[in-house]
């Protein structure tokens, strides 16, 4: 039975797009048919993050004008066959889109594929309309700041008014020192919050922006990161893995502990 | 450890990212900005690899073809690696044929075809549903599109040659060919079907003068621009 | 028949104009008519609006709040008594200062020497009066005069320092007629606490000055606190969710919730309001004037409470996790009052 989950927030910048990009190659590893389907129209995003932005030929937009085949719009990634992707179209002309249609392909593509992850764009207006219908789940994505947790709480009442009732939460870009110093909202902090169930936590991590330069998903990077690992469980746990939550302390300031961590490039 | 303390001393692991964001921007802008469109590059790459594989063989894998822009200028850059050259000298007559005797390592999926299949069936369900509210016009242009398939074998080959797939081999693979002919061809009875008669009868006739007018087209060398738009544009109305 | 045509039960007034100018003695409530304001039926009971707060006065509309048709009206609904004096009428631990209520014609603000002339500009502006006897119109300093008097010469002994609601209608009262009246109101011990309003300027003017400003038409409001016998609550609404951000559920019956409200969100009850949760959203109980609503809640940490007009913030939520019950305090000034749960019951 396959699976389809829209990645949303509501508060744009929190990293939806890096964690579909990261979850769905970390997915894809497992071993499961992934297919990745960006659904913010006229600002795509997803496939720079994912390195095949060169590879985009045909888009969604194409697909539902009928100007190409379903299967011909799909990029699969070569260094990860299980991962196809979905390209959202550049142009402005948002209204070319409905909900029936993102519903239509998207159960198309679940017969194909075992998991369907749908990258929402930011907002509460039609492309974020679009992109819920037809899903089945949802990941909410925050960050800890007071803004990203109210649009998260407003998103999560939306889902539930779209009869989306399973609802997972990923706290991403956490600081240890700082939440450990007060400063930052704590995992239990927003929990609290929110009250939805917890899926991962990401701390916020340098090697996120370099695998975005490069375009190549942490997971796929020989180079083990936090965050690629965070993403992995988070993968797993999605699978129904029970996977203990990584311990994200600061790192210790005795000075061989410094120089270890600053020759491995975490600070 | 040491490699990564080698990599931090020198610099080297952080250059390399940051070389290649700039890569990638000026790449992904030069496309943005050149606009070309999608199909019509993709056209544009693919004439040019079957090209270049008529005298030496080519590394497919590792093909790079992609737009450069700098502050005054676009450029179309294309890295092709050799694996060796060829024995025989070119059949140049051969070159304005479509190439049927390069057979593509994969087939096209099954699955994908039917993917391809559901989906139009679903689409078309949606477009049903908003028919009343399109124009006439519109509508008889689908029925028109969807019509053409049942006339012509010719037209569905060439599309298949102006069209690639997204795994950028050429495929042309007559079975294949036949196979979507044959899967578009079921979906076009059913939609025929449910048509109107009215409408049917009118676009054949026009259909079939247009098609045979492309298909004269096609016959030239495709890398007149206007040209290939046309064909593109047929090869899309048959592909339906 | 609208507000602006009155006929006035004048007959009813043994004083005449010229006594009344003089200052005459014979101003004590006591041969005053019972003068009620009776409801004007055909106005829409609708929409309650939000009470009034600071926000709404500086930029925003004020709306009327429609007056419910109440047992204690008088039956005749086309006689429209008027207010001639000032009075003060003690309700509920409230100490009500009523002022007549303005006249709409123009000549209001005018000083009238002579009854006659008014009665002619009034016919003028094309005010229906029915009634050959003359209408008076206070002037500003007959009104003090007469507040003067009321206070000189009363009956009631207030505390020293008791709080004054005054019941402006729709008067409408500049800073320095506000700033007079509540010197006024010093020199017998009491304090101008509460600016009772119709009329946005009004309302501006006693907000700026630093009184209290409520919404409301004299005796509308201070019948509107009894709670209406007979109006029937829908039954409790039951919702066993968290509400979130953003949602707003109104309901014209009690509402209890099994589950948090989070900031963001609002539930409006013509009843009461009882979240088994957090209340961190805002809740306003008693929507159609019900002042004995209470809202009630396992942690009260709610952004805003408000019980029939009255609101009230929640300075500082309680630390530790303990039920506590918001409900309108009527001894002395009539405020939200949050106490624990455990104390609420005792009382």
């Amino acid at each position: 039975m396959s699976r389809i989950i829209v990645v949303t927030s509501g508060k744009g910048g929190v990293g939806k797009t890096t964690s579909s990009a990261n979850l769905g190659m970390a997915i894809a590893k497992l071993g499961r048919k992934v297919v990745l389907v960006d659904a913010d129209f006229g600002l795509r995003n997803l496939d720079l993050l994912l390195g095949l932005e060169n590879r985009i030929v045909y888009t969604a937009l194409e697909v539902i004008a009928r100007e190409c085949k379903l299967d011909q719009a799909l990029v699969k990634d070569k260094r990860q066959p299980n991962l196809s992707l979905l390209a959202a179209p550049q142009t402005r002309n948002k209204t070319a889109i409905t909900a029936a249609h993102m519903k239509a392909l998207v159960e198309v593509l679940s017969r194909y594929f075992d998991y369907v992850l749908i990258d929402c764009p930011a907002g509460i207006e039609s492309g974020f309309q679009n992109a819920i219908a037809g899903a089945k789940e949802a990941i909410i994505v925050t960050t800890p700041e007071i803004s990203a947790v109210r649009d998260a709480d407003r998103v999560v009442g939306l889902l539930e008014a779209n009869r989306i009732t399973d609802i997972k939460l990923i706290l991403n870009r956490i600081r240890p020192s700082m939440v450990k110093n007060n400063d930052m909202m704590s995992v239990e902090d927003v929990l609290d919050i929110l009250s939805v169930k917890l899926i991962g936590v990401i701390p916020d991590d340098e090697q996120v922006i370099v695998s975005t330069n490069k375009g190549e998903p942490l997971v796929l990077s020989d180079k083990a990161s936090l965050a690629g690992t965070a993403y992995m469980n988070v993968a797993k746990r999605l699978e129904g893995n029970e996977v203990e939550f990584l311990q994200l302390e600061s790192p210790p300031k005795g000075i061989f502990a410094r120089l270890s961590s600053w020759i491995s490039g975490n600070y | 450890m040491i490699s990564a303390l080698l990599d931090r001393l020198f610099q080297r692991q952080n250059v390399t990212s940051g070389t290649q964001v700039k890569q990638r921007l000026k790449f992904i802008l030069a496309h943005d900005r050149a606009a070309i469109e999608p199909q019509v590059f993709d056209n544009m790459r693919n004439e040019i690899m079957r090209v270049v594989s008529k005298y030496v063989e080519l590394d497919e894998g590792s093909l790079d073809i992609r737009l450069e822009s700098d502050k005054r200028m676009t450029a179309l850059i294309a890295n092709l690696p050799i694996r060796m050259v060829r024995e025989e000298p070119p059949d140049l007559v051969a070159l304005f044929d479509e190439p049927s005797e390069v057979t593509n390592p994969e087939q096209t999926d099954p699955s994908a075809l039917e993917m391809a299949q559901f989906a139009d069936e679903a689409l078309d369900a949606i477009a049903a549903k908003e028919s009343p509210k399109t124009t006439s016009e519109n509508s008889s242009l689908e029925n028109t599109t969807e019509l053409t398939e049942q006339t012509t074998e010719v037209s569905s080959k060439l599309r298949n040659a102006a069209n690639k797939s997204q795994k950028q081999n050429l495929e042309q693979n007559v079975e294949t060919d036949k196979s979507i002919e044959f899967a578009n061809a079921d979906v076009i009875e059913d939609e025929v079907s449910s048509t109107s008669s009215e409408s049917v009868e009118n676009s054949i006739s026009n259909e079939t003068e247009q098609l045979e007018q492309q298909v004269n087209d096609q016959l030239e060398l495709s890398f007149d621009m206007t040209d290939s738009e046309e064909s593109s544009e047929a090869s899309n109305q048959v592909s339906e | 028949m609208n507000v602006n045509e009155r006929n006035i039960a004048v007959r009813t007034n043994p004083l005449s104009p010229s006594k009344l100018q003089s200052g005459a003695g014979d101003l004590s409530s006591a041969e005053m008519p019972e003068v009620i304001v009776v409801p004007d039926f055909q106005e829409p009971i609708g929409n309650i609006p939000a009470p009034l707060t600071l926000a709404d006065v500086e930029g925003g509309e004020l709306k009327p709040i429609p007056i419910k048709p109440s047992k204690q009206s008088q039956p005749e609904s086309n006689r429209d008594p008027e207010i001639f004096q000032v009075r003060f009428k003690t309700l509920d631990g409230k100490l009500n200062l009523l002022f007549p209520n303005e006249n709409k014609t123009s000549i209001t603000l005018d000083k009238v020497t002579n009854a006659d002339q008014a009665v002619t500009s009034a016919s003028k502006d094309g005010n229906d009066i029915t009634s050959a006897t003359p209408f008076f119109v206070l002037t500003w300093q007959e009104l003090l005069a007469q507040l003067e008097q009321r206070m000189a010469a009363s009956g009631h002994d207030w505390k020293p320092r008791t709080q004054v609601y005054l019941q402006a209608g729709d008067r409408l009262l500049d800073t320095r007629q506000l700033q007079e009246l509540s010197e006024s109101l010093q020199n017998h011990q009491l304090l101008l606490h509460c600016v009772v309003t119709n009329r946005r300027q009004t309302a501006i003017n006693a907000a700026s000055m630093g009184f209290c400003v409520e919404q409301g038409t004299i005796f509308g409001e201070i019948l509107g606190f009894n709670p209406i016998p007979d109006a029937p609550l829908d039954d409790p609404l039951y919702i066993k969710a968290t509400v979130r951000s953003g949602t707003e559920i109104r309901h014209s019956g009690s509402i209890i919730i099994f589950g948090d409200v989070n900031a963001g969100a609002e539930i409006i009850s013509e009843g009461d309001i009882i979240v088994w949760g957090k209340l961190k959203g805002m809740a306003h109980a008693g929507l159609k004037g019900n002042a004995q609503a209470v809202v009630m809640a396992l942690h009260l940490e709610a952004t805003q409470i408000r019980i029939a007009n009255l609101i009230a913030r929640v300075e500082s939520p309680s630390t530790y996790f303990c039920p506590e019950v918001a409900f309108v305090n009527t001894q002395g000034v009539p405020a939200i009052q949050i106490v624990q749960a455990v104390d609420y019951s005792k009382k």
